[in-house]
C-alpha cells in the first residue's frame, strides 16, 4: 500500500530510527512500510496517525492495494 | 545540503567489515554441515570431522559477534531500538543452542552407557534441556519482537516445518528403497532450525 510516511518523517526531520521508537516498533518494520513491502495492522496504523496529527486516509492511499 | 542520515552509511568503511557477513554465512553452512556429518557420525572417527567443524563455526560465530558489536558501537551508528536490540541477542543465542544440541546428543549416545547414577541422568537429559533453551529463546523473540517481525517469524516457523517435514519423509522413502540408515528423529530440531533460519534471511530480504 502506498503511502506517505517517509514524506511525513523528512518534513519532521525525523529519522526511521526515531521513529521506530516513537511507533514502538523496529527499524526494519518502518522501511518495510515506507517502501510498501508490509501494511501495518489497524493499531499500529493508527498510531502512526496520531504521532503525525493526521488521519489514516491521508497518510495511506489504498488504490495501490487492488 | 545534509545527507539523510538513513540512507548513509552507519558507519566508516573498516577494513574486515565483509568479513562479517562472510563469517555469518559460513556459520550457517558449518551448521548445515556439521548436522549433515552428525547423522553420519561413524564410531570415533567422525570426531575428527565433527570436531574441526565445530571449531570452525565457532570461530565464525565469534567474528561475526565481533562485526556486530562494531558495527552497533560505532560512533555515527543509529542505536537499535529495543525490538531490534532482543532479537539481536537472542539469535547467536539460538545458533549455539543448536549447535552444542547436537555435540550433546552425541556426546550421551557414545559416553552415556558407560556411565551410572546423576551424571549418566544429567548427560542423557542434557539435549533435552538444550532444546527447552531454544524454544525459550525462539518463543521470547516471537512474543517480544513488533508485528512485522513476528509474521516473518511465523512464516519461517511455516516454511522451517513444512520443509523439516518434507526433507524427512523424502528421505525416510528414498532409505526404504536404497538400503539407507533412516533419519534419527533427534535431528529433527537441528533440521528445523536450519531450514528456519535459511526460510528468516530469504523473508527479511523480501520484507526489507
Amino acid at each position: 500500500m502506498r503511502n506517505r510516511l517517509k514524506d511525513l518523517r523528512a518534513e519532521r526531520g525525523w529519522s526511521q530510527a526515531h521513529l521506530a521508537d516513537l511507533l514502538d516498533v523496529s527499524r526494519q518494520t518502518v522501511i518495510s512500510i515506507e517502501n510498501g513491502k508490509y501494511d501495518p495492522s489497524l493499531p499500529l496504523a493508527f498510531r502512526i496517525a496520531r504521532v503525525f496529527g493526521q488521519s489514516i486516509e491521508t497518510i495511506f492511499d489504498e488504490e495501490d492495494a487492488a | 545540503m545534509i545527507s539523510d542520515p538513513d540512507t548513509a552509511n552507519a558507519r566508516r568503511l573498516h577494513p574486515i567489515r565483509a568479513s562479517g557477513t562472510v563469517a555469518l554465512i559460513l556459520l550457517f553452512i558449518f551448521i548445515g554441515a556439521f548436522t549433515a556429518f552428525a547423522f553420519a557420525l561413524a564410531e570415533g572417527e567422525g570426531w575428527t570431522m565433527i570436531s574441526a567443524l565445530a571449531a570452525g563455526a565457532v570461530v565464525m560465530f565469534f567474528l561475526w559477534m565481533r562485526e556486530n558489536h562494531m558495527a552497533i558501537t560505532a560512533s555515527n551508528a543509529a542505536r537499535p531500538n529495543r525490538t531490534e536490540l532482543r532479537t539481536l541477542r537472542m539469535l547467536p543465542v539460538q545458533v549455539v543452542l543448536v549447535l552444542l544440541y547436537v555435540v550433546a546428543v552425541q556426546a550421551s549416545a557414545a559416553y552415556a552407557p558407560g556411565l551410572s547414577g546423576f551424571i549418566k541422568g544429567a548427560l542423557q537429559s542434557l539435549p533435552i534441556g538444550l532444546l527447552a533453551g531454544w524454544l525459550v529463546a525462539f518463543v521470547y523473540t516471537i512474543v517480544e519482537s513488533d508485528e512485522m517481525v513476528r509474521r516473518m517469524q511465523t512464516m519461517a516457523t511455516a516454511i522451517g516445518a513444512g520443509a523439516t517435514l518434507t526433507a524427512a519423509t523424502v528421505w525416510g522413502l528414498i532409505a526404504m528403497h536404497a538400503g539407507l540408515p533412516d533419519f534419527a528423529s533427534v535431528f529433527l530440531f537441528p533440521a528445523f532450525a536450519v531450514f528456519y533460519t535459511l526460510a528468516e534471511l530469504v523473508l527479511t530480504r523480501r520484507f526489507a
